[in-house]
């Protein structure tokens, strides 16, 4: 395969290196909340000693951007953040520098040239394991059928600008559910992205309310950001 | 392992990264390989837990060695708490996730008073009898070391040994015997631990006997199975050479120090009166320039940190601190790292050092005069005249300046209402002084942030004899500062009161106070420094029902020839000489620091060859 083409900005008068970093987060890692995530990634580019691009202006910084962050205690498969680097130096070489000096459950993937912007990206698959204390897998499957089969699926989603009443019901692009030797696993497919991100956890606290006990999330995880136009981002 | 519990309960408490483990540089071994387990716990949550220095010098001496695993473990916050005992979690490592129960030793650090709940919590949550002489032969050893360790008699119910002193070689010395009475294959902690009370520097409580007179004071202290009559605290005696971290664990989120760490000196040479800390690490001992630019570049490598503090009980004081600061500040400066300089002295801060220092940063400047007139802080030995406090302001201000923090304490012996005044007027000088220099900051105002902590009495202090104020005299003082103020120029903040007097109380404390603590944490006290959970009526009623009162432990002054709960430690200065200093003191007279002229402490005793190099 012939190495994708580079990007390359020139910022005052030098050369930058765009690359989108797809990585890996899972086990333990997964309670790294995004803002940790962000120092976390900074300090690891410290310990790999590259030349990494700071921001401008008075109080410089790592460059360092999320297309769509990740939820806290979910893990991803193929997440990424977008950095430069000052200097022109090999994707293999970067990979293989950053993994080395990565905490546990942390993993690059491969670096490449972002191609698609964040705002393309309109949709994510999810996969989400729960069980309820008391309530037989089985039993579970029923009531969760019956709470997504509803013509209206009410919930109150809280954000900077404060709680707001929505109706999940449109959002379910997707939700099919599976019985486990434990609960019940989901596999969803529901907007996400800059003009609507509907996680799943949103979806099963609302079941969660509507039955009065709360879930046991035993794995949650994010497979796929997918663009407008079907594609994955990239 | 617990993970299969924990996972489904971490999604519901703040902050779930507190309690997974994993960070970069944090150890995990293979359990069968090692063999000696040990638990280093800190009784406050993690995010002051991992800011700890010393806990991360001992868990990578410990871990340096093949046949040893050191974890972390921190006390839960109280909404995690109650999901671990729900779900019947106990107490774990965070790097195995094993529990307390599997490991040999537990040891907890011992830096505050008001975190002795959270240890007897700790040992609960973990599934073992706070009370030591409960606990079983096979349970682990429950140890603790730290500055409260060199008064450890109000933990003496629950611990089963005291590591005095600097920790470095003792550590290893009690693994080794550990080791050597396993191997034995006859387990018996009491017989270990009488072996242990022969490693010097280890105090087992259990082998002391203690008596009271009528009045409650201490009538005898009396070793038994051949414990010594006195346990002399341990030092390192070449601080230059002691093994030190060529790493830390890079925690995921924001703990209170999140940075790389340079031990600069141990002791201080100044013997201010009051501070605990400046008599119980003596003798003084530093570093060389070039062993710390080693270590230095060695943590901010292997960590990714962009920050590095300096730490010491006064960094300005190490013996060739300008040689120091260059060296380190040039290392710094390439590579991009910010250094903090904390601990800066008023008196002895040049004009060249204060322009270094402003290379690295610009924020707050902070004095620590401590107390508002010069009788009083001659009374408390601090050699800081007001005319060096104006000079370093002006430097300050022309160089840009606009704020300054002075820190002082009330209820200091020998206390006038002049005194407690001076603290206003002093602030308000600095401020006047701001206003008269031509070269001020253009179109900025002053502010002068007055702090004001009340003072603790604490053992192996000139001030150990002397009587704390009252929770009604503090707060007299405090409003009479409050209505002295008359600029907006001047801020002023204090903490909570009651928690020094219970500070106080538990700082002179003997082991009938063991009872104290017990009802306490019985009744659910916890997490007794932060202010949403500190109950004082619940400690004065714990208090009350062992049969003891605050004003015995707090409000008393003692007679000069009353036996002190911690009569049978060395730390080094001699008890002759902290009378001495409290006469002194009441005289107002100032004792010049040890590279002045030596006031005899004893502390020389411990240094090598029995000189101090000051």
């Amino acid at each position: 395969m012939s190495e994708p083409q580079k990007k390359i900005t020139v910022i005052e008068g030098k050369p930058v290196y765009d690359y989108r970093a797809f990585y890996r987060k899972e086990g333990r890692a997964k309670y790294i909340s995004h803002l940790d995530l962000y120092r976390t990634v900074q300090r690891a580019f410290q310990r790999a000693k590259l030349p990494v691009w700071y921001t401008l202006g008075f109080n410089p910084h790592v460059y360092l951007t999320y297309a769509l962050p990740l939820a806290l205690g979910y893990e991803g498969v193929r997440e990424s953040f977008d950095f430069r680097l000052t200097e022109d130096i090999p994707a293999e070489e970067v990979t293989r520098r950053l993994n080395e000096v990565m905490p546990e459950g942390i993993v690059i993937l491969e670096l490449l040239p972002p191609a698609r912007k964040a705002d393309d990206i309109e949709r994510a698959d999810y996969t989400l394991e729960f069980s309820m204390k008391g309530v037989s897998p089985e039993e579970l499957k029923a009531q969760f059928d019956r709470f997504t089969a509803g013509e209206v699926i009410e919930t109150v989603k809280h954000s900077k600008k404060g709680p707001k009443a929505i109706n999940l019901k449109p959002a379910l692009l997707r939700c099919v559910s599976k019985e486990t030797s434990r609960g019940i696993l989901l596999s969803l497919t529901l907007p996400a992205g800059n003009r609507e991100n509907i996680n799943p956890t949103l979806l099963v606290d609302a079941f969660g309310k509507s039955v009065g006990t709360e879930p046991d999330y035993r794995n949650i995880r994010r497979d796929r950001i997918i663009c407008g136009d079907g594609s994955d981002f990239r | 392992m617990l993970k299969e519990k924990l996972e489904p309960l971490l999604l519901k408490v703040q902050k779930p990264i507190r309690y997974v483990g994993g960070e970069y540089n944090s150890i995990v071994k293979d359990k069968a390989a090692v063999k000696t387990r040990m638990a280093l716990c800190f009784p406050d949550n993690y995010e002051i837990g991992m800011s700890h220095l010393g806990l991360k010098i001992l868990y990578s001496l410990i871990n340096a060695r093949e046949d040893c695993w050191a974890e972390r473990v921190y006390a839960p916050w109280p909404d995690m708490e109650a999901l671990m005992r729900e779900n019947q979690i106990p107490l774990y490592g965070l790097e195995s996730l094993d529990p307390l129960t599997e490991f040999d030793f537990i040891g907890f650090s011992l830096q505050y008073e008001l975190s002795y709940t959270n240890i007897l919590n700790m040992l609960d949550l973990a599934g073992l009898d706070p009370i030591a002489a409960n606990r079983k032969n096979d349970d682990p050893i429950v140890f603790a070391g730290g500055p409260c360790a060199m008064n450890g008699e109000p933990l003496c119910d629950f611990i089963d040994c005291f590591q005095l002193g600097e920790g470095e070689e003792i550590m290893l010395e009690m693994i080794d015997l550990y080791q050597k009475h396993r191997a034995s294959g006859k387990w018996d902690k009491k017989a270990f631990l009488r072996e242990a009370a022969q490693i010097p520097g280890m105090y087992v409580p259990s082998l002391y006997e203690v008596s009271y007179h009528q009045d409650g004071t201490i009538a005898a202290i009396t070793p038994k199975d051949g414990a010594p009559e006195k346990i002399t605290k341990r030092i390192i005696k070449d601080f230059d050479k002691v093994f030190y971290p060529e790493t830390f664990i890079v925690p995921y989120t924001e703990v209170v120090h999140d940075r790389a760490v340079l031990e600069v000196m141990r002791g201080c040479i100044r013997g201010c009166r009051f501070c605990q800390a400046g008599f119980i690490y003596r003798p003084v001992r530093a570093k060389s320039p070039d062993t710390l630019c080693r270590q230095g570049k060695a943590l901010c490598d292997s960590t990714g940190y962009e920050e590095m503090s300096l730490a010491s009980l006064s960094t300005s004081d190490h013996p060739q601190v300008e040689e120091m600061l260059d060296k380190i500040i040039d290392y710094t400066q390439e590579a991009h790292i910010n250094l903090s300089l904390p601990s800066l002295r008023v008196d002895n801060f040049s004009g060249e050092l204060l322009e270094k220092v402003s290379r690295v940063r610009k924020s707050g400047l902070t004095f620590a005069p401590e107390a508002g007139t010069q009788r009083l802080r001659d009374v408390i030995n601090k050699g800081v005249t007001e005319e060096e406090i104006m000079r370093t302001s002006k430097i300050a201000f022309e160089g840009g300046y606009t704020s300054v923090k002075l820190y002082f304490m009330l209820g200091l012996p020998f206390e006038t209402m002049e005194d407690v005044l001076g603290i206003t007027a002093l602030g308000q000088r600095v401020v006047d002084l701001y206003y008269s220099l031509p070269s001020k900051p253009k179109g900025k105002g002053v502010n002068v942030g007055i702090s004001v902590a009340t003072f603790v009495p604490k053992p192996f202090t000139p001030f150990q004899w002397a009587a704390q104020n009252t929770y009604d005299e503090i707060v007299e003082k405090q409003s009479a500062l409050t209505h002295s103020v008359t600029t907006r120029k001047i801020s002023l903040a204090w903490h909570e009161v009651r928690t020094s007097v219970l500070e106080g109380v538990i700082a002179r404390g003997d082991r009938r106070l063991g009872k104290a603590i017990w009802n306490a944490w019985k009744m659910g006290c916890k997490f007794d420094s932060w202010e949403e959970f500190f109950d004082f009526d619940k400690w004065k009623q714990a208090i009350a029902d062992a049969g003891l009162t605050m004003e015995f432990y707090a409000s008393r002054e003692r007679s000069a020839d009353e036996i002190m709960p911690w009569d049978h430690i060395d730390v080094g200065v001699s008890k002759a000489f902290l009378r001495r200093e409290y006469e002194r003191a009441s005289r107002a007279e100032v004792t010049p620091n040890c590279r002045e002229k030596c006031a005899g402490c004893g502390a020389n005793r411990l240094a090598e060859g029995g000189v101090c190099r000051v």
